[in-house]
Order: C-alpha cells, then structure tokens, then sequence
C-alpha cells in the first residue's frame, strides 16, 4: 500500500515537472517568435474602448494629451513621439503600467492603460513621403 | 449547511481577501500588467483539497466580488471573475484526473487565472495585440504556481480542521 502511495507521488512529480517545462517552453517559444517576429512601424493607432481614435506618424515628433474619458477632464494620457518611438509620458491612471511600459516601434507593440481603456498601438501604415530609402 | 461549514468559509473567505490586499501593496509589475503572486490561490487550493469544490467556488467568488466591491471597479470584477472561474475548472480537472500534485495543480491555476483575465481583457478591449502579454504571464503564473503549490501541501496537510 505505502509503495503504491509512493510510485503514484514519483509519478505525480514527474507529471508536474513535465506539465511546468511545458508551459516554459510553449511561453518561450511565442515569446521569442514575438519578439523577433516584429518589423518596425512607422505609424502608431490609438484606440479608445475598440474605437481608433487617432493615428500618427512615428518619423515626426510630437507630444498630444490624450482624453479616454467620457468627460474631456475625466482621464488624461500624454501619448509622446519621440526619434521614432512612442510612449506615454503622463497619465493619471492609479497604476501608472501604461507609464512604465516605455517606448514602443515595432509592429504590434502596444500600451494597455486598462483603467482608461486606453491601447495604443503600433502599425503599418500608409507609406510615409519620405520613406526608408531617403532617410 | 452546517454551523460549522458556515464558519469555515466565513474565515476562509475572510483570509483570501487579506491575502488579496496584502498581495495588492505590493505590486510586481514590471513591462506587463497583472504578474501576481496569486497568495489567495492558497486559500482556494485548501478549500478544494480538504473541504469540496462547492466551498472552494463560494470563497473565489465572494472573495472576487468583496475585493471588486472594496477597491476596484466593474471592469476588475470582470477580469477577476473570468480569471477565478477558468483558474479554479482547470484545477479541478487536474485535481480529479489524479495525475498531478498540489504543485502541478497550482501552476495550471496560475497560468490560466491569467489566460482568463487576457481573454476577457481581449474581448472588452477589442483588441488582439493584449495577448502579447500571454508568455510573460505563462511563464510568471508558471513560477508563482510552484510556489504557492509548494506553500499550500504544507498548509493541505498540516491544518487542523
């Protein structure tokens, strides 16, 4: 009886040790198939509640505040464009994620401010005038 | 239900939301939103391994709902519910199915909390691209779920009740 206990624990942890490498390898490999999967953008969607609201070039720097709310004074975000990134420099969000999240460039990057239902995303847009070549 | 029953899950409940504060001072978000320790899955895992999944699903969702009500809004409760209600099936297929531990259980329980919450996140946000968050969550529930396993077969075996 006790040998059958502990066969069936042996058998447990090499269950759980099988199931753990598994979700490691499946999150490393969509990780990394993310991560070098990206082309850099060169224009930036942001979308409030689903609804694109505004989309700008990355080449040109810019700083625009930003208002999710229903109210204009409700939420504030300054979305900042800055040597063909874009981040969020200001938001009166609690949790400040959206803030800490940092640049953005590469295709499909984005900052989530959830409290403000707030994503702003990057994509490829329109062909800029002066395109990659004449930079 | 018995006084007794009554009782434990007024205590149980009472500790998975001082888990759930005490989890909220301290914030491990780094890039991505919602890394957690998951403490609270410790209370759920003792409800489910020593009492029955009727009294673990009262404590995730009281739990979930007093917490939404106290310090959140609608849109966590959402999050949370979908999150508590996904976490808690899985770990109660693994958990019948008798084929993992404590441990293996509670990582599924924290990988898919939050698979719940980025579903739901996904469908009220209308927007695809919050799954990129899903490999830094897979592989942060991945190692928060070992550790709480590991706490929790202490706890599992060693409380009186």
């Amino acid at each position: 009886m006790l040998y059958n206990v502990r066969m069936k624990n042996k058998e447990k942890l090499r269950n759980d040790i099988l199931l753990i490498i598994l979700l490691l390898i499946a999150a490393g490999t969509a990780g990394l198939f993310m991560l070098f999967a990206g082309n850099p953008g060169n224009t930036v969607s942001v979308t409030v509640d689903g609804e694109e609201i505004m989309t700008l070039p990355l080449d040109e720097d810019t700083s625009i505040e930003i208002h999710p709310g229903k109210e204009k004074d409700d939420f504030t975000n300054t979305l900042t464009i800055k040597d063909g990134k874009a981040y969020i420099s200001y938001a009166d969000c609690p949790d400040q994620i959206c803030v800490n999240r940092g640049g953005i460039s590469y295709e499909d990057e984005t900052i989530v401010c959830l409290p403000h239902r707030l994503v702003v995303t990057v994509t490829q847009g329109e062909k800029s005038e002066t395109d990659g070549v004449s930079k | 239900m018995k006084a007794k029953n009554v009782a434990a899950l007024g205590v149980l409940t009472a500790f998975a939301m001082i888990l759930s504060y005490l989890e909220s001072l301290v914030p491990l978000s780094f890039a991505v939103p919602g890394i957690k320790m998951g403490l609270p899955n410790i209370v759920i895992m003792f409800a489910l391994y020593r009492m029955s999944l009727k009294e673990a699903c009262t404590v995730s969702i009281l739990r979930v709902v007093l917490i939404s009500v106290l310090f959140g809004n609608t849109l966590s409760l959402a999050y949370s519910v979908a999150g508590t209600l996904l976490s808690l099936t899985v770990m109660t297929i693994l958990k019948k199915s008798d084929k993992f531990s404590v441990t293996g259980v509670s990582v599924a329980g924290g990988v898919f909390h939050n698979a719940g919450q980025i579903a739901v996140a996904v469908i009220l946000l209308g927007t695809k691209e919050i799954a990129y968050y899903l490999p830094v969550l897979c592989i942060s529930g991945t190692i928060a779920g070992i550790c709480i396993g590991a706490v929790s077969g202490i706890i599992i075996n060693r409380v009186k009740y």
